[in-house]
């Protein structure tokens, strides 16, 4: 059996070597994709990184490069049998990046995927399965998505 | 049965029973041992009264390796099953053994010394010997090489894991290399078969060296096991709000 | 969806690309490669018999000197950069991918001086017959090398002490290495023995390409958790 993930770790994961374009490529690979280049741009463009596939990674700015490493999630839209492993996807990020992410992560439940998200405080996350780890003794709501602070 | 063992408190109840027995042993064999190696066994016919020396240099060569096989049992246990106490155990055992190792090379060079006029002679055996103390002295490096106390205890031990597995092949490619260049093995005592008068006082200086060993051994594991508690309990006093670790 | 060895071959190409982004590195190591060579009939004089007697031995220390440190640093950068907690998630088998990049360590490291190894035969005074077999006896030990460096590179990911660590460790493990490719290029020139030591070094070889992936798998994860 193997390993279905798709981890969106505290790190980046972008190597350092490479420029975004070709920094994406390769963790998607990693994960056992072969996405086009068409599609590789699409995922760039849906966090408004598409202008810069061509930087090198050490020049983008921490805000560009978690952009970068959360990108990698449009690429999955075709496999929601994987599970998504989150460590504070929405740490830092402006109100039009944490947006898009909500609406990738709800397309991806709605496809029946499940995802595992760490987090503190209130997240804006408007799908409407969650399980949240720290408020079980109190209300429970059946679901699939578990939020643990 | 090992999880019976494994705890910390229970091994402290059982090694304090062992522990006064081993003592014991170790000083009887190691007397006796030591009056047998210089008084009461013959000298060699070639070697005259220097021979003794290997009444020390083939037990301590036997305890050496002996320590490593023991320590790589540890590891696999620590690896495979997660007892904490195999961790331990194997750190334990790992300065005692080098010293072994040490004691090896140091009295060969003693021994050596008035037979042929040098102070080391890269002999198969005491070349295995070298390598063997470096691979304790690479087990000693990386357990103890990380911020973090114990985060080198799972690294150390596939260390141990894949020392072992090399063991053989060095042993061979040494003795290989050595045939090819050398001709036969140097440090031969009392011929092709050891006189049964010499094998007494070899086997009682092992028992005594095997004593030894377990003493240490046991003193260093409660040691080790009483600084990972004071380790935990620093821990616990700087942050009082995180409760039980 | 990709199949499983090409994740592998993506991350042996991928670094292969990397390496020819800093080409000073592999110069650096065939620089270093020449120095030793050189530097040994400067300190020893020029008696040709002497050289051409203990040439194979030079070149095989050389070897380990020139490509053995640079095996510290095969995953600090993935490391760094978060790319190797991906691997360990990776659909492809961890040891698979642990044995890409030490084949492309290979490629990086010991090709460039297997290269150069016959230039510096000659000037050791080594004759052209079984240079062949030499570069041979010295492509399987340095895949012998890189795996045993990729084995104690992964050990000692994350260690607060460096370089003399990991020469300490894999000293050990790459002496029988040592052993066996210096005497089965001393067999090829004096028309020894020559198979029977291949033989050994093609078993030490396979023994390591069981071993070696493995190992270095668990070692990554034991540093990554």
């Amino acid at each position: 059996m193997m390993r279905q993930l798709v981890l969106i770790g505290h790190r980046n994961a972008n190597a350092e070597s490479l420029d975004a374009y070709h920094a994406l490529a390769m963790t998607a690979g990693l994960a056992g994709l072969a996405p086009s280049a068409d599609h590789i741009m699409m995922a760039l463009e849906t966090f408004a990184m598409a202008g810069l596939a061509k930087r090198q990674i050490s020049h983008l700015s921490a805000g560009q490069q978690r952009r970068l490493a959360l990108a990698r999630l449009a690429l999955f839209t075709a496999e929601p049998h994987r599970l998504w492993l989150m460590d504070e996807p929405f740490n830092a990020l402006d109100d039009d990046a944490a947006s898009t992410l909500n609406h990738l992560l709800n397309h991806h439940l709605e496809s029946g995927g499940a995802a595992v998200i760490s987090g503190h405080g209130a997240m804006p996350i408007t799908a409407n399965q969650t399980l949240h780890l720290d408020q079980l003794k109190g209300q429970t709501q059946s679901g699939k998505k578990e939020d643990r602070s | 049965m090992f999880d019976y063992l494994a705890n910390p408190t229970r091994f402290r109840a059982i090694t304090a029973v062992i522990f006064p027995v081993a003592v014991a042993v170790t000083v009887a064999a190691l007397l006796y041992g030591l009056y047998l190696a210089f008084f009461a066994s013959p000298a060699d016919y070639q070697q005259g009264e220097t021979v003794r020396i290997m009444y020390i240099h083939v037990p301590a060569a036997w305890m050496a390796l002996l320590a490593y096989l023991a320590m790589a049992v540890a590891a696999i246990f620590y690896l495979v099953w997660r007892h904490p106490l195999a961790d331990i155990g194997a750190r334990a055992m790992a300065v005692p053994g080098a010293s072994f190792a040490l004691i090896t090379l140091l009295t060969g060079s003693f021994w050596g010394r008035p037979m042929w006029g040098t102070w080391w002679v890269w002999d198969a055996r005491l070349t295995s010997m070298l390598i063997l103390f470096f691979l304790y002295l690479g087990y000693i490096a990386l357990a103890d090489g990380f911020e973090r106390p114990e985060r080198g205890s799972k690294p150390a031990s596939l260390l141990l894991v894949v020392g072992v597995i090399n063991l053989p092949i060095i042993k061979f490619s040494v003795d290989w290399w050595n045939t090819l260049h050398q001709g036969s093995s140097v440090l031969r005592f009392g011929g092709p078969s050891i006189d049964p008068a010499m094998l007494l006082p070899l086997l009682v200086m092992a028992l005594a060296m095997l004593g030894w060993f377990i003493c240490v051994s046991i003193l260093r594991m409660n040691t080790l096991l009483a600084q990972r508690r004071l380790n935990v309990l620093e821990i616990r006093e700087q942050s009082p709000q995180r409760g039980k670790v | 969806m990709t199949t499983i060895l090409s994740i592998p071959m993506m991350l042996f190409v991928h670094d292969l690309r990397a390496a020819c982004r800093y080409p000073g590195d592999m110069l650096a190591s065939v620089m270093f490669f020449v120095m030793i060579t050189t530097l040994v009939p400067l300190g020893l004089g020029p008696d040709q018999a002497l050289l051409a007697q203990i040439a194979p031995a030079i070149i095989w220390i050389a070897v380990m000197l020139a490509s053995l440190p640079q095996m510290d640093r095969l995953y600090t950068r993935e490391a760094r950069d978060g790319v190797l907690e991906q691997m360990l998630v990776s659909p492809a088998p961890v040891p698979l991918l642990m044995l890409a990049k030490a084949l492309a360590a290979w490629v990086i490291i010991i090709l460039p001086l297997i290269l150069s190894a016959p230039v510096l035969a000659v000037m050791l005074g080594l004759s052209i017959n079984g240079l062949l077999a030499i570069v041979a006896f010295l492509g399987l030990g340095g895949l012998c090398l890189v795996l045993i460096g990729s084995m104690a590179a992964g050990l000692t990911l994350g260690s607060r002490r460096s370089g003399v660590f990991i020469a300490l460790i894999v000293l050990p493990l790459a002496m029988p290495v040592l052993i066996f490719g210096v005497m089965a290029t001393t067999a090829v020139l004096t028309g020894g023995d020559a198979i029977g030591h291949l033989m050994l070094l093609a078993a030490l070889t396979l023994i390591l390409l069981v071993l070696a992936p493995p190992v270095s798998a668990a070692a990554i994860r034991f540093a990554e958790e």
